[in-house]
This record gives structure tokens, sequence and C-alpha cells, in this order.
């Protein structure tokens, strides 16, 4: 550059940069809006986002149709405040961010991915309120909802449930194929209500089984494919405490639990109100907030696209691999589990008996008689996903995981009550309180993972995602290198001499590496 | 007495009605139970009536409709005795009826908007909602949709007065068949008795006119478009000079804005105003002035000009010295050290000719 083009060079960039304010716009648009809510300006909510949809429906549902909302899904950006009361030492928390509650939450994500969620609680809580709102949320008229709406009864029936065979076809009919079904309406709608379920019989319960696991019906032969839906169920006891005991099968079924929290009478004021103006909410639910079947199906598709970070993965799975594992259960190494000592029906006290010298306070397997199953993690991960969406994030924080995880595993992570950790100070509380105990046990699994520094170093990780790069092109030495760094691994790690839960998963992920290297080195020999 | 038919109505949805009206009770304690009814029976009963009268099926969500919105107006005083102004109830009274096929195809939202519509016309200064009423009237029948009935009713609330739609209502004019487009922004006759009115008794432009009228509009802020409403241009003074279009803004006192006299700030091609330690963005052209609250990062970044008078601007003498002057591509503003009001002047040009002031 010649000297004199450097002495008329000017700065590209603004020499002393102001934010200059844009120019105000004005839209026409705005002349229709004004004191009057829901002109045409917002239609019926079809131009809003349908993630701020949501939550103008929750906070509708907060502010208007329940009394008495409890914070419990709490939220912080700063740490919160928080106070210590009572002999007990209770800890009250005051949430520096946006908090929810679960009782409109749960219900709401449940309707937003379409899964089963069950209201738990003592009889007059709104339990069915809240699940009629949900229905009314689907666009369905509130006398529909009503009248489609399921109660379980001791001498319910799978005609009751389902449908009966037209009876003159039943006279006349040649062939079982001619015999037409009258089906039950609620099966083909898309908000499903089932009131005190763990009230029919075991039977019949059955038969709502393959409805809620594989969405047919089936009487004669016959098929009734339903629609895909949001399901609610109610319970006045979730112990076991109704008619009939709930099979396994359809507990396992269901994705959330939520308990109806107490009434606070501090907000009696708002019955005496609610009595004396005859308001039912779901009568009143403003048409910005109800949802049609293509909204929710984008809704859907729009939660699927939320992602979920490697770090908050990891740790997902970290917490996961703290429960199923169990070193007397087998001989082999992977049927070192609690399955294996279920289906073999070894009694739960004889095999804890038989325990190693493992800390049973540190770990935490030793807290659950269970593990947990594909189907709740893929649970967690859609409530995980629609809890960071109804946020407006773009993916899942440790914190959404936290927060919807107890409600998930309520009553899919059985508690072993006569576990040391709840003899201890401060512990016992747990036995009653799952949402507390889930809490706790993963910010404990979190605790850990921090101290394992596994954020930072995980040898395990690392390995795999060599791994997912291919085996292509990958040279003989080079495999035999990393099998040699599997072994190593695997040997320092022995070391140890404990073994623990996510310890073992580790091993079994070095063990499917190491298999897979081997056969790959076994074919790049044998070309 | 009400009518059989809303009796009918009511009764059938007495549920949803009653808790409606509670639920407006909890969110506007001073609702009295009596004015809505006096307004469920003097305005929404007629209503009603007329709709039943030609499309029996349609009254239920037309009453429907007109019981929630009529709630959420009355609860706020916005009609009946104790309202602020009388536009929300002659839009109602007038034009609801007239406009029945599209209020039947959309009750919930022709009324609503149109209800939030006649608000904000009857609370903008210098806007004209009696002009807006009548052009409503005339348009009706003219939209072949709801729709269109809407978006004719928005460039006609700029023609009314709304200065700062002029942009968007003009994009919202290219949306509408010419005629539709012509008849939003022309009244056919004088409105009787309103001095305020615009309106010329003039006959409807050829709509093969449009695309030039629309031209004009687009690129003189001071044209009325419409061959100035039929009078031609003879006997300007001096046709390359500003010419004085409008005076806006009054003293508090008066029931304007200002408490002192104002000075002109510019910023962004756009003028504010200031007086006292407020500020307001002014936007003006042939059919209005409005003034919007500015923020203070806008009043902050605004800078006044050099207070000259541009050649040829006729400055009245009973504004006194001239303490400040804007000049934007379209339009000059003046204020004075007497007056609270702002004075706009045409820039060659861009309209302004005989016809188009005031």
């Amino acid at each position: 550059m010649a000297l004199r083009d450097l002495f008329q060079r000017l700065s590209q960039a603004p020499t002393n940069p102001h934010t200059a304010p844009v120019s105000r716009q004005f839209d026409v648009a705005d002349l229709y809006r004004g004191p009057v809510s829901d002109t045409a300006a917002t239609g019926t909510g079809g131009g809003l986002p349908l993630d701020e949809k949501l939550r103008q429906a929750y906070f509708w549902i907060v502010n208007t149709a329940i009394i008495s909302p409890h914070y419990d899904v709490e939220y912080n950006t700063e740490p919160p405040r928080s106070f210590v009361l009572g002999d007990s030492k209770s800890r009250l928390t005051l949430p520096s961010s946006q908090s929810y509650s679960s009782f409109v939450l749960l219900p709401l994500l449940t309707f937003a991915t379409r899964r089963k969620c069950l209201f738990i609680g003592g009889p007059g809580r709104g339990k069915t309120a809240s699940a009629l709102l949900m229905g009314v949320l689907g666009g369905y008229p509130v006398r529909e909802v009503r009248r489609a709406m399921l109660h379980g009864h001791p001498q319910m029936t799978i005609a009751d449930l389902l449908g009966n065979p037209l009876p003159a076809d039943l006279v006349n009919a040649q062939d079982i194929k001619d015999i037409r079904i009258a089906w039950r309406g609620w099966l083909d709608m898309r908000v499903k209500i089932i009131d005190e379920y763990n009230r029919i019989p075991t039977r019949t319960q059955s038969a709502l089984l393959t409805v809620m696991g594989d969405n047919y019906a089936e009487i004669m032969d016959h098929i009734h494919e339903c629609p895909e839906a949001a399901w609610f169920l109610t319970a006045n006891d979730d112990q076991g405490g109704g008619t009939y005991q709930v099979i396994e099968a359809l507990r396992d079924r269901i994705d959330v639990v939520v308990q109806a929290l107490a009434f606070n009478p501090r907000f009696l004021s708002d019955l005496v109100t609610r009595i004396e103006e005859r308001i039912r909410p779901e009568e009143v639910v403003p048409k910005q907030i109800i949802f049609t079947e293509t909204e929710i199906d984008r809704l859907q598709d729009e939660i699927r696209t939320v992602a979920l970070p490697v770090q908050v993965r990891r740790r997902l799975e970290f917490f996961t691999s703290q429960f199923e594992f169990c070193e007397v259960a087998g001989e082999q190494f992977e049927y070192k589990t609690k399955d294996t000592a279920r289906l073999a029906g070894v009694e739960w006290a004889t095999l804890t008996a038989r325990d190693t010298g493992r800390d049973k306070i540190k770990d935490l397997g030793c807290q659950t008689r269970n593990g947990l199953s594909v189907r709740a993690l893929m649970t967690i991960i859609h409530y995980a996903k629609a809890i960071a969406y109804f946020r407006g994030n773009p993916e899942v924080e440790l914190e959404d995981l936290r927060q919807i995880l107890p409600f998930v595993l309520f009553d899919k992570l059985v508690q072993d009550v006569d576990a040391p950790f709840f003899e201890s100070p401060g512990n016992t509380a747990f036995r009653s309180d799952r949402v507390g105990w889930l809490r706790r046990v993963f910010d404990l699994s979190c605790a850990e993972y921090d101290r394992l520094n596994l954020d930072r170093d995980d040898p395990v990780a690392q390995l795999a995602s060599e791994f997912r790069l291919g085996l292509d092109g990958v040279a003989e030495s080079e495999v035999a290198s990393r099998l040699v760094r599997i072994e190593r691994l695997i040997t320092d790690w022995a070391r140890g001499n404990k073994l623990y839960g996510h310890l073992y998963d580790d091993m079994l992920k070095l063990k499917y590496l190491h298999q897979r290297y081997t056969n790959y080195l076994r074919w790049l020999k044998s070309r | 007495m009400i009518s059989a038919v809303f009796t009918a109505i009511l009764k059938s949805g007495r549920e949803e009605f009653n808790a409606q009206y509670a639920l407006a009770k909890k969110q506007f304690p001073a609702l009295e139970a009596e004015a809505f009814s006096n307004f469920l029976q003097a305005t929404v009963d007629p209503l009603v009536a007329t709709v039943h009268s030609t499309n029996p099926e349609a009254a239920g969500p037309v009453a429907q409709a007109a019981y929630e919105v009529g709630l959420e107006l009355v609860a706020q005083r916005l009609v009946g005795a104790q309202a602020r102004h009388p536009w929300i109830q002659q839009l109602w009274d007038e034009v609801l009826p007239v406009a029945e096929q599209h209020v039947t195809a959309a009750p919930r939202e022709v009324i609503g908007a149109l209800s939030n519509a006649a608000h904000q016309l009857g609370s903008v200064p210098g806007a004209r909602p009696r002009d807006w009423l009548a052009l409503l009237t005339h348009v009706a029948p003219l939209s072949d949709s709801a729709g269109s009935f809407l978006k004719a009713g928005q460039v006609a609330a700029w023609r009314c007065g709304l200065a700062h739609y002029r942009e968007s209502a003009l994009a919202v004019a290219d949306t509408l068949p010419p005629a539709l487009a012509l008849a939003a922004l022309t009244v056919p006759g004088k409105v009787n008795g309103d001095p305020a009115s615009h309106f010329a008794e003039s006959p409807a432009p050829d709509t093969a006119t449009w695309p030039e009228i629309r031209q004009r509009l687009q690129d003189e802020r001071w044209t009325r478009g419409l061959g100035n409403n039929g009078r031609n241009h003879s006997g300007r003074s001096d046709p390359s000079a500003p010419r004085l279009m409008r005076r806006t803004g009054a003293f508090r006192g008066f029931g304007g804005l200002f408490p002192e006299p104002p000075r002109l700030v510019v910023a962004q091609d756009q003028l504010y105003v200031r007086s006292g330690n407020d500020g307001w963005l002014l936007t003006a052209d042939a059919f209005g002035a409005t003034f919007h609250r500015a923020t203070l990062e806008e009043l902050a970044a605004a800078r006044p000009q050099i207070p000259q008078v541009p050649a040829g601007v006729e400055v009245p003498e009973d504004i006194g010295p001239v303490t400040s002057v804007a000049r934007l591509d379209h339009t000059v503003a003046i204020t004075g050290a007497l007056t609270h009001a702002v004075l706009l002047y045409a820039v060659p040009g861009h309209g302004g000719e005989e016809g188009d002031e005031p």
C-alpha cells in the first residue's frame, strides 16, 4: 500500500458508535386492538406462536380457573431467598424466577405431548375438574367432555368400556364379521378422561390397557382404531386403596403422576365468590387458548425439535445408571441386575442382606427396588423437551430435567423404605414425599457426577465418540491400540474394588466397544 | 322489553351467560347489572332481531358475540350513559345493523374489532369518528366478505384522521378491489352538520383512476389523491412555496397535550414535539395529525434544527416570534412563542394544492 493511500484511508468502523433508535412504525392492524379482547387481530389465538398459546393457557388456568395454586416447580435465575421454619427445620424457598404449579403444568404438558397423566389426591381436590379443563382446551364442548368421561366402578364391564355388539346382528349374523359393534364415543376423543380408574375391575383394566398401550379396541374380532390422544386418569389413592388393585402394566403406561395438593383456606373468599356467582371455569375457557387438532400436531412436532444437549443427557445417563445394578443378583456380569432377582422371585430382604460392603447410604442404588425402564427414560426426555418448549427455550436445561423427573418417576422408581438412607436424620420424610425424594436423589447423583469430574474427564464417552465416527478405513494398528486402551481402562477401574451402578454400565459399554473392535479386527485380518 | 327471539337465546344459554357475567364482575367489580341489562335491551336486542329477520340461524352466534363484547364494553364504561364518548354506541346502533351480513359471517371478530376501532377514533384528538362510521355504512354493502369489510374499515380510519397508519393503510388498500378502496377513501355526500367533516359533495371516482390516485397518495403526503375532491387547482398564489395545511396541538388547560408552547426536534426523518418535560412523535398528512408519546431514547436522539423559516413560508402573525422550525422532505413545521399549536406546511410537490387544505 502506498504511503499516500495510508493517509487517505478512513476507518470502516463508526468512530463513536451509538445505537440509532429505530424509526417508529405503526401498523393499521392495531386499529382493531383495544379494550375488547379477542378481536380479529388476535382471532382465536391462531396467530400466536404455539408455545405462547400454551403459556397463556397455563396462566389462564392458574390465575382464573383454579384456586390456591402451589408453585412447586421452582426455577431460579439467582440464588433464591429461603427461610428455615419450625422444629423440623422446614425450608421455605422464594424462587427468583418464574415458577410453576405442577398440578396445572404437568397436565398441560401431557395435553401438548399427547401422553398420559394420573391425578392423585383425596376427593374434592379438583382432579376431575382439571381433567375436564384439558378436554375443553382440546376443543370439545364441556357437555361432550363430561359425557365422554369414563367413571370407573366395580361393575364396569368390557362392554361398558368399549361398546356393544348390535343385538339384531347377534341374532341374525351368520359370521362373526357380520356383527356390527356400537363403539363407545370416548374412544374417538383426542382427550380421554377416566375418573377413578382404580375402581375398574381387573379384567376390564386389561381391555383398557390395550386401548392405552396400543391405541385400538377389540370386540369380537372387530378392531376400532383410536386417534392419538392425551389421557387423564384420576385416583383417590394410588397405593392400591381403590376397589381393585391396578395391574402393573397399566400403571406402567401412565407417564406422569401429579398430586392434587391441599386447599389453602386463605383462599376461601375466592371459593365463596365462585359459589355466589356460579362460575364454572370449564364453561368460560377463552377461545384464544383452545387448540385445534392441527395445532396439537404442530405442538408435538415443535416440542420434538427442542434439543437435549450432551451435557444434560450425560447427567440423565449417570442418574439412570445408579439404580438397576445389583451385584449379588447374578453371577454373569450382564445379569447383575435387580430385574434378574425380581424375575427369579428372590425375596428383597434376602437380597439386600447378601449385598456387599458398599456404602449403602452413599450408593443411590440402595434406595430403590428397581431400575428405570426404557419407557420411563423416553417419557423423561419427552417431558423435559416439553417443559423447555413451554419456557420458550430451544434446548433442555439441567433444571428442566430436575423439575420434570420426579413426576415421571413418581411410581416407576420403587423406594426401598428399609434402606439405611431413609433412617438418616432429615431423610425420613422422603418415605412419604416421593417428589422431594426423587429431586434429592437427582441432586445427589449430579453432585457425584461433578465430584468425578465427568464433564471434563469421561474416558468412556471419548471412546464412544471415537467409535461413532465409524470403522471405515480404521487401520489394524489403530484398532489394536483402541482395544488396549479399553482393557487398560478396565484394569485401572478394577483396582478400585467397589463396583457401583455407573461403573457397571460403563463396563458394559466398554465390553460392547471391545466386542465391536474385536470383530472388526478379526475381519481385517481375514481379508 | 326484550324480544322473544333474544329471550329464547338468553334462556337456552343461561348458565354460560351467567358465568360470563360473573367472571366479568370478578374482573371489573364496578360492573353494574342494570347498565348491562339496559345495554342488552336497547342495543343488543335490536341487532339480534335484525339478524334473525334475515338469517334466523345466525341470531344465536351473533347474540353470543354481542353479549360477550357488550359485557366488556359496559364493564369498562365505554357504552351507555357513563361512556366517555358516543362513538361505540353509535357504531352498534347505526353501523352493525347495516353491516349485518358481515356481523353474521364473523360475529365476534367484526363486533369486537369495530368496537375497538371506534374507541380508538373516539380517543384520538382530531380524528373524525363520525366520518368513519359514515364510511363504514357506505362500504359495508360493497364488501364481499367480513375480512374485506374490516380492511376497508382500516383504510377509512386512516382517511378519517389516523395519519400514523398511512403506510400500512396504503398497503391494506392494495389488497382491496379498486372500487372498495376508493369507497373507503370517499364519501359521496357531506356528513350533515359536522363541521369537522372533510367529505366533499362529489361523485364517486371512476375505479379506472385508482392506480393514479393510489400513486398520488403514495408520493404526495399532503394530497387526498382524489382529484382534490372535484376542485380545480386554480387560484394558487405561489405554487413553489410551502402551503399551510394544518394547525395541530393545543394547551393542556384547554384539553390539549402541551403544558407550554411546544418546540420541534427531528430524528430519523420524523417530527418530535417537546413541551415541558414531555415529548411526542407527531405524524401528519392530508387526512390528519396524531401525537404519540415519545420514548426517552427517541427524545435523546432527536435534535433541533436551525429555526430559520424557509423561503416562501407565510407565518401567521398570531403565533408570535418563531421558536422552532423542522424541515422534512414533505413537510415544514413551525412553532411560535404565542401559540400551543404546531403549524404544518406542505412542501411543493407533495400535494397541498387548492382543496387539499383542511
